[in-house]
């Protein structure tokens, strides 16, 4: 029961970046297509994009497991495979073939743009945050322990 | 008996002030040497026994009954969850979720997640999620005393 439960949380989470990811995706194919005069998406563009989204997230969430600490090698893996799944995907799979050099540069900055944000959001700010609760916990029952004798 | 309280700046004292051999004195002097009241429960074996409160880890409610948990044992208590959270909130114990409470004297360590939950991880290596509703509760009794 445990080991379902576990499995289910770890796919929630997984899910939920996959979604995120596909969202991102799609909305800029969207944007990229809408610029271009088009109104449509292939429907191969978006089950590509699901796809590379949801096997970096499957990645992600080996790289970056809850129990673990954000590691320096940690964070290049994530950055390696973020680019490796996206760069990667829309390369082979020509998500955005008819975009001019200077509107996939575009992209790749902001591409990496929204990685470093992801990054410093999940890692460096939780972490600043937990060291904080944690010292407040600490003082906390230091405090208790002074008020209650025989504790 | 008569009860006298005086409130100054000083440390707490108490008197208990009595003829020798009083069976009533000695009865508050137990109580108050015992360290705070006791938490009626029934253990595995189904058998009554005392839990003190600054033993529990958490507790929680499913289906309408209450456990308790302590470093090495479960219990089922009489009371609810709100119950307990009330009396002993003294003893550190924080409602951190819809059916689940938690001793603060127990948490080693807190760790911010993504969603404005909290992750608390116990002495016993039992983490216990502050679900985000309760996590500013908790913020504000940490944070402001």
């Amino acid at each position: 029961m445990k080991r379902y439960l576990n499995l289910y949380r770890w796919a929630m989470r997984m899910k939920l970046r996959m979604a995120m990811y596909t969202f991102v995706a799609l909305f800029l194919k969207a944007l990229c297509q809408l610029l271009e005069g088009r109104d449509s998406i292939r429907i191969e563009d978006a089950l590509s994009m699901w796809g590379c989204c949801l096997l970096f997230a499957v990645v992600e969430s080996g790289i970056f497991p809850e129990e673990r600490e954000c590691t320096k090698i940690r964070s290049l893996l994530w950055l390696g495979a973020a680019n490796l799944c996206f760069l990667g995907g829309a390369l082979l799979f020509g998500w955005f073939d008819g975009v001019p050099v200077w509107g996939g540069a575009l992209l790749v900055v902001f591409l990496e743009w929204g990685l470093g944000m992801m990054w410093f959001g999940d890692q460096f700010v939780l972490k600043m945050d937990s060291d904080q609760l944690t010292q407040a916990l600490k003082r906390y029952q230091r405090r208790e322990n002074e008020t209650t004798p025989g504790v | 008996m008569e009860l006298r309280v005086e409130y100054g700046s000083e440390a707490v004292e108490v008197v208990v002030r009595g003829p020798q051999g009083s069976r009533e004195v000695e009865r508050i002097v137990a109580l108050l040497q015992s360290g705070s009241d006791k938490l009626w429960a029934l253990d595995e074996e189904r058998q009554t026994v005392a839990v003190s409160p600054n033993s529990i880890l958490w507790a929680e409610t499913v289906e309408d009954k209450t456990f308790v948990y302590t470093r090495g044992a479960m219990y089922q208590a009489a009371c609810s969850l709100a119950a307990l959270e009330l009396r002993w909130e003294g003893a550190g114990l924080f409602r951190c979720g819809k059916s689940v409470v938690v001793n603060l004297n127990a948490v080693q360590s807190l760790r911010s997640r993504p969603g404005g939950r909290i992750e608390a991880a116990l002495e016993s290596g039992e983490r216990i999620v502050i679900s985000r509703r309760y996590a500013p509760a908790l913020r504000e009794k940490l944070l402001k005393g």
